[in-house]
Parts: C-alpha cells; structure tokens; sequence
C-alpha cells in the first residue's frame, strides 16, 4: 500500500503522463455516449418522454409518426378498450415558421392540454390558452423565446410562447405544443378542401394497475387498423432511430473496447519495466498478494484521476458546445463508464500480476532478468 | 537505424502492444468513417445521382424536397430564364410497400423522363417514356425486398400497383429505397394516399436545372430567384447538404472522428514518450560511447513509422472483417479516398508522437549513463 503511492509519488511525470492518457480516453467515450444520447432525444424525446402510458399508431405506418394517420372516429373505440381510463387525439404537423424575423422548421404538435400526451412538467412558464404555445426548451437556441411570437408561413397565424417543456424535442426540428381544435385549424388552414383531418396518434392513459404493453396489446387486437404500443418502445423503433443507435452502440463499444485495451497494455508495459523491482521485493520476502495489491491500488488512483481528467475535459467541452445542440455532464454515465473501465482495467492489471507470480524470486540474486 | 530495427525484432511482445493499440484507433476511424460515408450515400443518392446544377425550390419550403411546392405551371418559366439550359421537376411520396407481408419504407419520385432529374445510373431495363402510367424504376437496393424486373409494388393505402421496368443504382433517399415514376404516375398516387393534397392542385416539389455552357451557376440561381420571387434556387452541393439530418450527421461525425483522432493520436504520441521516458538509461549509454542525438532520433522515427504503418494496415484488414458481419440496419459504406487520408494522417501521427519525445533524448546528459542515476 505505502510502497504503491510512495512509487506514484515518485514517479509523477511518468503516472502524470499515464492519468493524462487514460483522462483522454475516458473523454471520448463520455463524448461519445453523450453525443448519441442529445442526438436521439433530438429525433425521438417527443415520442420517448410522452405523458402518455401508451401511444397508438396506424398499424401500416411501421411506428413512423409522419406516416402515421389514424381517422378521429378511432378515439371513441380506442377509449372503450378495457384497462383505459382516457384517451385523446394527437395531431404532429411540420411546417416552416419564423420567430424573431428567422425563416426556421417548427414541429407543432396538438393536444388534449389536460389529457394523455399533454406537454407535462412544464418546466417555466404556464400551459398555453388560444393563441399560444409551450416549446420545447432547447428551441430557444432558434429563437423560441417566452414572449416571442411565432408566425406560421405561408398562413400568418401567430403564436404566443408561453412556457417551456424538456426533452420533447422531435426529428430535430423545435417542437411546439397546442390545444388540439387549435391545431385542427392550423391544418385546414395548410390543406384547403381536405376531406378529413387525420390524427397522427391517439394518446392513452391507463387505468391504475393496468401494464402499458397489455393495454397496447389489447388496443392493437381490438381497435381495426391500429397498434399500441409503450412510448419507449413507439421511439425505439421510430424508423432510422434503430440505424442510428446501432451505428452509436457499435462505436462507443468499438471506442469501450479499445479504451479497455490500450489502458492494459499501458499497464502491463508498466509491469514489464519493473519485473526487476518486483522481483527484487519479493526475493526480500514481499508476498505476490502484496505485490497484487499494490499495482491494483495504482491502477485504481489512475482511473481515478483519469475520470476526473476526462470529466473536466467533457465540462470545458459542453461549456463550449452549441447552444442548437446541447452537450450535458450525465453523472450516472461517469460512474458506470468509470466502474466499467475500473473492472477492465483491474482485470487487464491481472495479467501483469500473473507475470509477476511467475518469475522466480532467485533470479534477482543471479541477476538473469 | 540497425539498433531500431533490432529492438522492435527483439522486443516483439511490446512492440506488438503498440502495434495492436495503433490497429484498433485505425480500425475504430475507419467503422466510423464507413458508417458517416454510409449515411450520406444512402441519404443523398436522390439528389447527387442526377446531371442537375441546381434546384429551385419554393422559398417558404425550407429546401425541403418534401415541403416544398410549386406550381408546375412555372416550370416552363424556370426553362426560359436566362442561363438555364434544361429545367425538370421532381415530386417526391414518402410512403410505405410490403412484400410478402413485410412492411418498409419507400421513396416514390415523380421526375420527367428524358429531363434533368431523373437517375443517370440506369442499371439494368428501361426508363419510362413520357406520360407512361404506373411503371417505375427501382433503386437496386429494393432488389432485397425481393423485387425484380416486372414486380409489382403496391403502396400501403393505393389500389395502383407500379410496375418495375428498370433498375437504378445509388438513387435512395433518406436511407428510404426510392421508386421513380413519371410525374403523373406521382401525383396521382399522391392524391390517393394522401387526400388533402388534393385541394393544392398540380404541383411539383422542385425543378431540378441545368445551367447553360459558360453561364455562372451562382448568377443562373440568382436570375431564377430574382424572376420568381417565390423561390429559392440552390446549387446541388447545397441542396444535398439541405436535406433533413444530412448536415447535422456529417457534422456530427465529423466531431467524432477528429475528436476521435486527435484523442487517440495524443495517446499515442504519449505512448512513445512513456517508452522513451524508461529507456533512458540505455540511450544515455548509447549517447555515453558516441552515439550522436540525429542517430538515436532518426532510430525513434522509424520505429515510429513501422508502429504507424503496420498498424494501419492491422487495423483496415479488421475494419473489413467487421464489416461482413455487420447487420443491415448499420449502413457502412467503405471508401477509397477516405482509407487513403486516413493512412497519411496515422503516418503523420505517428511522426508527431516521435517528435514529441526528440526533445526528451536530446535533453538526456551522457553522463549520468556513469552516475547510475538514469
């Protein structure tokens, strides 16, 4: 124990280096597990953090919102479905805009604004009267700003913003809540003459002790032309999104792998260099166990310090990252990142000890290594 | 030079070590690259694969291909401005088709046959002729679907089956597989699947132009604009890059990748000056009985360069494995010309990490070789 940190302590450029080396390392694969995570909420927060227990689907969009469009009579059947205690109709349409003179994509979705799939906390701000809507907070880096007025294009109907909501962001673009008769008009105004207006989705609160899954599963068996599905799911296999998280998943794996690798070899160098050393304690009476224990200490205050090194270095990036697109410290994903490099490392640690273990403590005094 | 060579032959194990950690940031660059070039040309086969100069959109569709509409009345005012050789027009249907039972995502494009627009790649069958009702091309990527010359591929919420008379290749849309129909065919599948576009009339989505020999393509787009006032024109390069995600992805990976690059290259050059910190003993012996520092840095520079160039070569044979086992939803996509920049950046990497630790062999004194303190 003494012996690790009085080496640690001695040898400060060289473990400097190596805390540095594994800081770095423990950054991008921090980078990258957040950079996929702000990128998916971006396409699905919508879907994935709905009030709703349960969204439905038209059963042929292949639980693609946009293709998604479900008559309003299916409410009513949705409704009286057993295990639903509500149901209401949710209408998504994407249209150009501008706020504050910028020409700029808005998604704007209708809601019951008390009902299943009501835009809920509202995080600043109140719940939006005729008139006015609540956006999702990470707009305001376009210029959705309470007090602002958006103005829809080509029609001229202008929105009052009212309050903000989080992580309900879809496909990328600002996203806007409304009352749903509201939005009704908004489309018709869009598509003169059209014969209906269809619903994107039908939002579904579930009776108390109900399971979202068997009530999706009973909307989807009981309602024509419909499927149920639990929002986490709905955004899971929101199409591209499963391209996307498969892409993400393969690198931070490829990344978790390497990092793994090169911090093990780094190590195992490490011990190479001081077979002699280690030889030389234990012909002086050191047990292996002790030896063990000593370089898994080392291993440990240099994780450590790495992932305060890589930390730091993700704080400075998000404190520099876009406002459009938003970077944040996630402290669940430093601790598992940094446990499961631990154990990997420790493991990798291990195979240097076994080297330890087998040289023999009499060649230090015949001086053969 | 010889003692370089010398010491990587007789120090495999570490060596190895390197190598094998140069391979896997290779081969890591290399997955993302394949995977950033693979949504690109999935994404923007549509618009790339054409002989356009140019897209006129109407201004308030954002350069959207899927909100923007225009009159298709304008389409002979577009050919008759100043500098513009040939205008097309395009319409595009996101829409789904299921073959034996399975459900996927489809791209239906209404074009103009024999105008600019239409995919130049024509793989295998014919184009349809202009006014040709419900016959189509289909993007090679649809013959997974199980579709061949002949099918039929009837639209979830259509009675009109599009019959496949020919094959294109590197024409998909938004990773979607596309199928290219005359304009009419389009509009009235449109109008069919999507009811309340009826009341807009005829429309198309963008006319695709080609500006005339010796016309400036900046000046054709301007003129366009400028005649309309309704519009916006853009070159292809920005048109593609205007396609949903398409800019937030590339941009997206390139951070990864830099950042990648960058994380791994200091890695590395901290490697070699953590291998050159233990040697210092023995380069201060070498130093001691006449070595000069260019001998022992050029020695460090080699090493260097074969660590860089095995490594690269460790890494792509890997990235080519892993691709065959890939699933399909992981569009990768292996290029020439990105492999290439990527072998001279590890080499110059591997260069930087050398030269980080020149400073650190030349500072070291020959005579502490005799003092025992190295």
């Amino acid at each position: 124990m003494f012996i690790a940190l009085r080496d640690l302590w001695r040898s400060k450029l060289r473990f400097s280096l190596l805390a540095g080396a594994v800081g770095l390392l423990i950054f991008l694969l921090l980078f990258l597990n957040t950079l996929s995570s702000t990128l998916l909420g971006f396409f699905i927060g919508a879907i994935e953090n709905n009030s709703a227990d349960v969204l439905v689907y038209e059963d042929t969009a292949r639980r693609n919102l946009q293709a998604s469009r479900i008559d309003p009579s299916a409410v009513g059947e949705v409704a009286a479905v057993a295990g639903v205690a509500a149901a209401a109709p949710i209408g998504e349409l994407t249209l150009t805009a501008t706020v504050d003179t910028e020409l700029t994509d808005l998604s704007l979705w209708g809601v019951d604004l008390t009902g299943p799939g009501r835009p809920d906390p509202i995080v600043e701000g109140r719940l939006p009267g005729p008139g006015e809507v609540v956006v999702d907070e990470s707009a305001t880096a376009e210029g959705f700003e309470i007090g602002e007025t958006i103005t829809l294009v080509p029609s001229g109907t202008e929105l009052a913003i009212v309050g903000y909501v989080q992580d309900r962001r879809y496909a990328v673009v600002a996203t806007a809540y409304l009352g749903f008769a509201q939005w009704v008009g908004i489309f018709e105004a869009e598509f003169p003459g059209s014969p209906i207006v269809p619903l994107s989705l039908i939002g579904v609160e579930i009776a108390p002790g109900e399971d979202p899954t068997a009530v999706g599963d009973r909307i989807t068996e009981l309602v024509a032309g419909v499927e149920g599905l639990d929002p986490v799911i709905a955004a899971a296999g929101t199409p591209g999104v499963d391209s996307i998280s498969q892409s993400f998943t393969l690198i931070v794996g490829i990344t978790f792998g390497i990092v793994v690798l090169v911090i093990g070899f780094f190590f195992l160098i490490l011990t190479v260099q001081k077979l002699r050393s280690f030889v030389t304690l234990r012909a002086i009476g050191a047990s292996t166990a002790y030896l063990a224990r000593s370089l898994i200490i080392q291993i440990v205050t240099l994780v450590l310090f790495g992932t305060l090194i890589g930390t730091g270095v993700l704080l400075i990036a998000t404190l520099g990252s876009n406002p459009a697109f938003p970077l944040s410290v996630d402290g669940g994903l430093v601790l598992t990142v940094t446990v499961a490099v631990l154990v990997f490392s420790v493991l990798a640690g291990l195979l240097s000890i076994r080297r330890i273990a087998r040289a023999d403590p009499a060649s230090a005094a015949q001086g053969t290594l | 030079m010889q003692l370089a060579l010398a010491e990587i032959r007789r120090r495999r194990g570490r060596w190895a070590s390197i190598i094998g950690a140069v391979a896997f940031i290779v081969f890591l660059v290399l997955i993302l690259a394949a995977l950033a070039d693979g949504l690109f040309i999935g994404s923007t086969g549509a618009l790339r694969n054409s002989d356009a100069d140019a897209f006129v959109y109407s201004a308030d569709g954002r350069r959207s291909l899927v909100r923007s509409e225009l009159p298709i009345g304008d389409l002979a005012a577009v050919a008759e401005v100043e500098g513009v050789a040939e205008a097309g027009a395009l319409g595009v249907l996101l829409a789904t088709a299921a073959t034996d039972g399975d459900l996927f995502d489809i791209a239906v494009i209404g074009h103009l046959p024999a105008h600019v627009g239409e995919p130049t790649t024509l793989t295998e069958g014919r184009r349809p002729q202009t006014g040709e009702r419900l016959v189509g091309l289909a993007d090679v990527s649809l013959r997974e679907k199980g579709i061949g010359l002949g099918s039929s591929v009837l639209l979830t919420g259509s009675a009109q089956p599009v019959e496949v008379i020919g094959f294109v290749s590197d024409a998909r849309y938004l990773l979607a597989d596309t199928l290219w129909v005359t304009l009419e065919t389009w509009e009235s599948l449109r109008f069919e699947i999507r009811p309340e576009t009826r009341g807009r009339g005829s429309v198309a989505q963008a006319f695709p132009i080609v500006v005339a020999d010796g016309a400036a393509v900046d000046t054709v787009v301007a003129a366009v604009d400028a005649a309309f006032g309704t519009t916006e024109t853009v070159t292809t390069d920005e048109a593609i890059l205007s396609l949903p995600g398409v800019e937030q992805q590339a941009s997206t990976f390139t951070a990864i990748i830099v950042v990648s690059f960058v994380v791994v290259g200091i890695v590395i050059a901290l490697f070699f000056a953590l291998i050159t910190l233990e040697k210092r003993g023995q380069l201060a012996i070498l130093k001691a009985i006449g070595s000069s520092n260019w001998l022992l840095l050029r020695g460090v520079l080699v090493q260097a360069l074969i660590a860089s160039v095995a490594g690269y070569l460790l890494g792509f044979a890997l990235s080519r494995l892993l691709a065959l086992i890939l699933p399909a939803a992981v569009p990768v996509e292996f290029l020439a010309g990105t492999a290439r920049t990527l072998f001279f950046a590890t080499i110059v990497m591997g260069a930087v990490g050398a030269v980080l630790s020149f400073r650190r062999i030349i500072r070291i004194d020959p005579a502490s070789a005799l003092g025992g303190e190295a």
